[in-house]
C-alpha cells in the first residue's frame, strides 16, 4: 500500500516507512528459490556443525597420544603431536587385525545365513495361509527383544548346565561360551538368531513388491514355482536384496553388547571384534587418541563398502 | 458466468511444446477440449487455472489480462478427474470447505449449501462420507464444492471417466442440464469424443498442444479441418482411401485405380491441376449398393459385429484395406460374402497431400451428410 | 482347444457371494463375452476358469475333463490380463519365449516361434528391447502374443482393451477378432463394455450380481432380454424404462406412470394383460431407436408427447432427451428441426415395446 501524505496528521514525528521500495526481505522473497535458502540454511548449518565438528575432532585427536589422564583438556592434544605414528602403530597391531578379521569371519557366516533364512523365509508367506499374521509376528519377535537381554539369554541357554547341554545330552565340562573355538561359533548363532528376522521383513517387503499379476501370469505360462522365483522374483528385488546386505554388513561392524553379555570378548580375544576392542582400549586403557585413529580407518573401511553398494544399486535402478 | 480467451499462449516443457494457442470462450459457453491422452489439454487446462504460467502470450478473463493473476484470484472452479474429495469429511464439509477457508459467515454458508443442494439434489446424501457414497453421488459432491464459490467459470477434467458407461451417459447430459440452467461457463476436457462431442456447444480439438480445430460439433463431425480430426473424431473410425484427385474435373482416382468418384462438382481454378490427395468417408455413410452409387467399393466381408441399433462390417477391400461400413438395422452376412458398399459423391471428405482439407474454405464442398 | 463347462459354481469369500450357482457351457472354439458390471463376479468366475481361485462348491471342466486338482501351470490357459502384467524387466524376445523356456522347448525351435509370433503381432522390431519401454498399445500385443505362443487349450482375456487409446481400442477390436480365427481358440473375454462383447462375442453371458441373467448371442441378447437388467444393461443409448401400475379401462389395459399420465395399451399385443390383477407394477421398455416424431403410424401405437430438454449427437446420431411427466425418454431421431425447449410428439411402436414385472425384473412374454 501506498503512503499517502494527505492521511498522515500534521503534525506528528513518525515517519511512515517508504513500502514502495522493497525491503531486503522482500527482495529475497521476489526470488523463490532464495528464499527457500534462506528457510533451510539455519538448519543445515546445525547439521553441519553436529556431523562435521565430531568428525574434525577425531581427526585431531586421531594424531595424538592424547588421553583422559593427561590431565590437559583435549584441545590441547596438540602438545602430545605425533602425525601418522598412530596409524602406523594399527598397521602393527596384531590385536586390532584380529579383531577385524573376527568381525569379518562373523559377517561372512552370519549376513549370508540371515539372507538365505530370510529369502526363504519370505517366500512361504507370500501366500496367504491360515494363521500367517500370527507367524508373521511370532517370526518378528526376536528383533524386537533389546540385544543385551539376547546377550544374556544366549548366555544361560549355553551354560555348561544349561538347556542346551542338557537337550543334547551333553556334559557339563562341555562348554561353548568358554571354549576358544566355539565361543565364536555361539555368538554366530545368537546373532542369526536375532537378525534373521530384519533380513525376512526387509525381503518379505522386496517380495510383495514384485506385482502378483506377474507372478500369476508367470504360473499361467507353464513357468514352476522354481523357474518363476529365479526369473521373476529376483531379478525384480535385486534392489531390495542389496539394500538388506548393506545394511546387515555395515551393522556387522558394530555388533557388541551380544558379545560383551556373553563372552566380554573371551576366552582371551577369541571372540574380540572391533567394537568390542575399542570398548576395552577406551575404558579399560584410556588410549583415546588411538581409539579415535581405529574409529577413523573403519569409518573409512564402511564408507567404501556402503558406496561400493550403493553403486551397484544406482546401476540396477538404472537399468530397471 | 464468464469469457475466456487465450492469445497466442505458448509453454515449452521439457520434451513438449505447447502452442500457440487462441481460443476464444464465450459467456455462458459449453465448450469442450478433446484430444488423445498427453496431447496438450491438461496443460491448457492448468494455464487457464493460474496453475502455471505461460512463457508467452495472454489470458483473459472477463476481457481483463489475467495472465499473472495467481490462480486463487481467478475464480475459476476446477472439478478433478479423481474428484480430489476429502475422504474423512462429510459432504457437507467437503462442499463448505472452500467456504470456510475464505472466512465466509456461517449463515451465508448454509444458505448457499442449501441452494447447491437443490441444484445438484444432494440433500439427501450430504451427511454421508464419500466412502459410502456410490460413485455418482461422490461426483455431485465434487460439482458441489465447485459450484458452491459460485465461481466465473468451471474447468471440468474429465470428470466422469471413472463412472461406469451408463452412469456416464446419465451423468453428462445431467452437466449439460446443470450448466444451462445456472448459465455456467464451463470447460470440459475429456479424451472420450462421445463425450465432449455430445454436449459441448463448441469444441477445440487438440493436436500436439496446438489447437487443429474450433467449432460446434457438427462442424467437427461434418467437416473436420484434417485427416487427424476426422481419424480421431467419430467411432468407429472414418476410412481413408489414397489416390490423386483433379481440380479441373473435381474426380478423385483411388491409387489402385478400382475407385473412380466425382466428388466435387468442377470449379473454376486458374491453374487446373492434380494434386496428391486422401479421401475420407464415414462408415455410416457407406450402404450395400445396388449398382447406381457415385463411388463404389468391392469386397469380402471380414467381421460382422451387431450391435442392435446398427451393424458394423468391415470388408477386404480391392486393395487390401479394410473398410469398415455400419449399416442401420441388424444385418447378417456369412463371412467371407462378396459385397458392394456405394457411398455419394456428397459424403467424402477430402484431404490433400498434407492431411488437410482441400478445398480449405468450408463452406467450397456441399455439406456431408 | 477345448470346451468349458462350469457347473453349478459358486464362490464366496467370507460372506459375501461373488459367484451364485452359475451354469455355463462354452463350446469348442467360441468366443464367449462375460458382461456385466464391476464387481458381478466375472471376474472371479474367469480366475476360477484360469485355476487362480478354487470355487467353494461345483465343477469347472475343460472338455469335461474336472482339473480342479490341476496346478495352474498345467491347466494350458492363456491369460492376458487387464494391465498385462508385462515382466518389464526382460526383453521383449524373453517375455515371448518365457512359456516356451520354461517348458524345455530346444532354443532353435524356440527362436522360429518367437520370431513368427513377433511378425504376427508387429512387434518384431522392438525383440532385443526391454519390454519396459514399450508402449502401452505394444504391450496389449506382446501380453496376447506371450499368452498365444504357447499354444493354450483356452484363452482368457481381462478387460483387455479398457486402458486403450480409442482409435487402438477400435483397431484392437478388429483384431482380436482375427486373431481368434487365426489361432481358433476358446476364448473367453471379460468386460464391462457392452458395446465390445456385442461387437466381438459368439454368445454372450450377461451376470449381475454374481447370478447369470441371460447367455445367448449378441442380438439375442439386445431383441429379446430376459429381464429389465439385462435390458437396461445391452445397447447404447440405454432403452427407455417406464414404471408404472397397471389399470384396466374399457377392457384395456393402461399403465399409470403418475396422477395425471397414463399410458394406454391398446394394441392387441397387450391384450392378455388385463388378465393380470390391477395395480401390478410393469415396466414397459423401448429401445430410443424406435421412437419416431409424428403422427402413429400404426393404431396400437402408444402417442406421447413431451419437452425436449437436451439434444446429444453421438456420431450420426442425435439423441433427444424429452422429459414426460416426470419421466425422461431418449429418442434416438433423425429429425433436424428438433430443438431444446420445443413440445414434441412421438410414438412408441406397440410391436417394439417389451413389459417386464417391476418387482421382480422378468420379462413378462405377451
Amino acid at each position: 500500500m501506498k503512503y499517502d501524505a494527505a492521511t498522515s496528521a500534521p503534525g506528528t514525528d513518525i515517519v511512515p516507512p517508504n513500502t514502495d521500495a522493497p525491503s531486503f526481505l522482500q527482495k529475497i522473497a521476489r526470488d523463490k528459490q532464495k528464499l527457500g535458502v534462506c528457510f533451510v540454511l539455519p538448519t543445515i548449518l546445525l547439521l553441519l556443525f553436529i556431523v562435521v565438528f565430531p568428525l574434525l575432532m577425531q581427526i585431531y585427536l586421531s594424531m595424538s597420544w592424547w588421553g583422559p589422564l593427561d590431565g590437559t583438556p583435549w584441545y590441547k592434544a596438540y602438545e602430545s603431536f605425533n602425525f601418522f605414528e598412530q596409524y602406523l602403530y594399527l598397521l602393527e597391531d596384531e590385536r586390532f587385525w584380529g579383531s577385524l578379521w573376527r568381525t569379518l569371519l562373523i559377517m561372512l557366516v552370519c549376513v549370508p545365513a540371515e539372507f538365505l533364512l530370510g529369502l526363504g523365509l519370505a517366500y512361504l508367506f507370500i501366500d496367504q495361509f491360515p494363521g500367517r499374521k500370527l507367524f508373521y509376528s511370532i517370526l518378528l519377535v526376536p528383533m524386537m527383544v533389546v540385544p543385551a537381554v539376547v546377550g544374556l539369554m544366549f548366555f544361560l541357554l549355553f551354560q555348561g548346565t544349561g538347556p542346551v547341554n542338557d537337550m543334547f545330552g551333553l556334559p557339563p565340562d562341555f562348554s561353548w561360551l568358554t571354549d576358544k573355538d566355539r565361543a565364536i561359533y555361539t555368538v554366530m548363532i545368537a546373532d542369526i538368531w536375532q537378525w534373521t528376522p530384519l533380513m525376512f521383513l526387509i525381503l518379505l517387503a522386496g517380495m510383495l513388491g514384485v506385482p502378483r499379476d506377474q507372478l500369476l501370469a508367470a504360473q499361467l505360462l507353464g513357468g514352476s514355482n522354481f523357474q518363476n522365483f529365479r526369473k521373476i522374483i529376483l531379478p525384480r528385488m535385486r534392489t531390495v536384496m542389496i539394500i538388506a546386505l548393506v545394511l546387515r554388513s555395515v551393522e556387522m561392524f558394530k555388533i557388541f553388547d551380544l558379545i560383551y553379555i556373553m563372552t566380554k570378548g573371551g576366552p582371551g580375544v577369541q571372540t574380540e571384534t572391533i567394537s568390542v576392542y575399542i570398548y576395552k582400549l577406551t575404558f579399560a586403557d584410556l588410549e583415546w587418541g588411538y581409539v579415535a585413529a581405529i574409529g577413523l580407518t573403519i569409518l573409512i573401511a564402511l564408507s567404501v563398502l556402503a558406496a561400493y553398494g550403493l553403486k551397484a544399486m544406482a546401476r540396477q535402478t538404472e537399468e530397471a | 458466468m464468464a469469457s475466456i480467451s487465450l492469445s497466442n499462449v505458448r509453454k515449452n516443457y521439457p520434451k513438449f511444446d505447447l502452442g500457440p494457442i487462441d481460443l476464444e470462450i464465450k459467456d455462458n459457453e459449453f465448450f469442450g477440449v478433446f484430444g488423445p491422452p498427453s496431447c496438450g489439454k491438461t496443460s491448457i487446462l492448468k494455464i487457464i487455472l493460474g496453475l502455471v504460467s505461460p512463457d508467452e502470450g495472454n489470458v483473459f478473463i472477463n476481457g481483463a489480462d489475467a495472465t499473472d493473476a495467481r490462480a486463487n484470484e481467478r475464480n475459476i472452479a476446477m472439478v478433478f478427474q479423481n474428484l480430489a474429495l476429502f475422504p474423512h469429511m462429510t459432504g457437507r464439509d467437503n462442499i463448505l470447505f472452500p467456504l470456510r477457508e475464505r472466512g465466509v459467515p456461517v449463515e451465508e454458508a448454509e444458505k448457499q449449501l442449501a441452494r447447491v443442494s437443490e441444484v445438484l439434489h444432494i440433500s439427501h446424501i450430504i451427511d454421508k462420507t464419500p466412502d459410502k457414497m456410490s460413485g455418482g453421488e461422490r461426483q455431485r459432491i465434487a460439482l458441489g464444492r465447485a459450484f458452491v464459490r459460485d465461481p466465473a467459470g468451471f474447468l471440468l477434467d474429465e470428470p466422469i471417466a471413472a463412472l461406469d458407461a451408463r452412469l456416464r451417459e446419465e451423468m453428462r447430459v445431467e452437466l449439460k442440464r446443470l450448466q444451462r440452467e445456472g448459465n455456467h461457463t464451463f470447460i470440459y476436457v475429456s479424451h472420450d469424443e462421445e463425450e465432449v462431442l455430445g454436449i459441448s456447444d463448441r469444441v477445440a480439438v487438440v493436436e500436439d498442444g496446438c489447437v487443429a480445430q474450433v467449432g460446434t460439433p457438427d462442424e467437427i463431425y461434418d467437416r473436420p479441418s484434417s485427416i487427424y480430426v476426422a481419424r480421431i473424431v467419430g467411432s468407429p473410425p472414418m476410412n481413408f482411401i489414397e489416390g490423386r484427385f483433379s481440380t479441373a474435373t473435381g474426380e478423385f482416382v483411388s491409387a489402385d485405380s478400382h475407385l473412380r468418384i466425382e466428388i466435387a462438382p468442377p470449379h473454376v481454378v486458374d491453374n487446373p491441376r492434380v494434386i496428391d490427395a486422401t479421401i475420407g468417408v464415414r462408415p455410416e455413410n457407406l450402404a450395400v449398393s445396388r449398382g447406381n452409387s457415385d463411388g463404389t467399393i468391392t469386397g469380402t466381408v471380414l467381421s460382422v459385429e451387431p450391435l442392435g441399433s446398427f451393424t458394423i462390417i468391415d470388408v477386404a477391400a480391392f486393395d487390401g484395406a479394410v473398410i469398415k461400413a455400419r449399416l442401420p438395422g441388424q444385418i447378417t452376412f456369412d463371412d467371407g460374402a462378396e459385397i458392394r458398399l456405394g457411398f455419394p459423391g456428397s459424403a467424402v471428405h477430402l484431404f490433400d497431400a498434407d492431411g488437410r482439407r482441400y478445398p480449405a474454405a468450408p463452406a467450397a464442398l456441399p455439406e456431408a451428410e | 482347444m477345448s470346451s468349458i463347462q462350469i457347473r453349478n459354481t459358486t464362490k464366496q469369500f467370507g460372506a459375501l457371494t461373488a459367484v451364485d450357482n452359475l451354469n455355463l457351457e462354452i463350446e469348442n472354439g467360441e468366443f464367449v463375452a462375460l458382461l456385466g458390471p464391476s464387481g458381478c463376479g466375472k471376474t472371479t468366475t474367469m480366475n476360477m476358469i484360469a485355476g487362480m481361485e478354487h470355487p467353494t462348491s461345483g465343477q469347472i471342466l475343460f472338455d469335461g475333463e474336472d482339473l480342479s486338482d490341476t496346478r495352474i501351470q498345467d491347466r494350458g490357459v492363456g491369460f492376458v490380463f487387464q494391465n498385462y502384467a508385462i515382466f518389464t524387466h526382460l526383453s521383449v524376445h524373453k517375455n515371448l519365449s518365457y512359456a516356451l523356456e520354461v517348458t524345455r522347448v530346444p532354443p532353435s525351435e524356440i527362436e522360429t516361434r518367437v520370431n513368427a509370433m513377433a511378425r504376427r503381432m508387429n512387434i518384431e522390431h522392438r525383440l532385443q528391447q526391454k519390454a519396459s519401454t514399450l508402449s502401452v498399445n505394444e504391450m496389449q500385443k506382446l501380453a496376447i502374443g506371450r499368452s498365444a505362443i504357447a499354444e493354450p487349450r483356452i484363452f482368457l482375456l481381462d478387460e483387455p482393451l479398457s486402458n486403450l487409446d480409442s482409435v487402438f481400442r477400435a483397431y484392437m477390436r478388429s483384431e482380436l477378432k482375427v486373431l481368434q480365427h487365426e489361432f481358433k481358440q476358446t476364448m473367453v473375454y471379460v468386460t464391462h463394455d457392452q458395446i465390445e462383447a456385442m461387437s466381438l462375442a459368439d454368445r454372450i453371458a450377461v451376470i449381475d450380481k454374481g447370478v447369470l441373467q441371460q447367455f445367448g448371442d449378441p442380438l439375442e441378447v439386445y431383441n429379446d432380454p430376459s429381464n429389465v437388467f439385462v435390458a437396461n444393461f445391452i445397447g447404447s443409448p440405454s432403452m427407455n424404462l417406464i414404471e408404472g401400475t397397471l389399470a384396466v379401462s374399457e377392457g384395456k389395459p393402461e399403465l399409470a406412470l403418475g396422477p395425471l399420465t397414463t399410458i394406454g395399451l391398446d394394441d392387441m399385443r397387450f391384450a392378455t394383460l388385463v388378465e393380470r390383477s390391477a395395480g401390478n407394477r410393469l415396466v414397459l421398455g423401448v429401445r430410443p431407436e424406435f421412437i419416431y416424431t409424428g403422427a402413429k403410424r400404426t393404431a396400437g401405437d402408444i402417442a406421447l408427447t413431451g419437452v425436449i430438454d437436451v439434444i446429444e449427437r453421438i456420431g450420426p446420431k442425435k439423441i433427444a432427451h424429452v422429459q414426460m411427466g416426470g419421466f425422461e425418454i431418449r429418442i434416438n431421431s433423425d429429425d433436424p428441426d428438433l430443438r431444446p425447449g420445443q413440445q414434441v410428439e412421438f410414438c412408441l411402436p406397440a410391436s417394439k415395446c417389451l413389459l417386464f414385472d417391476a418387482d421382480t425384473g422378468n420379462r413378462i412374454r405377451i
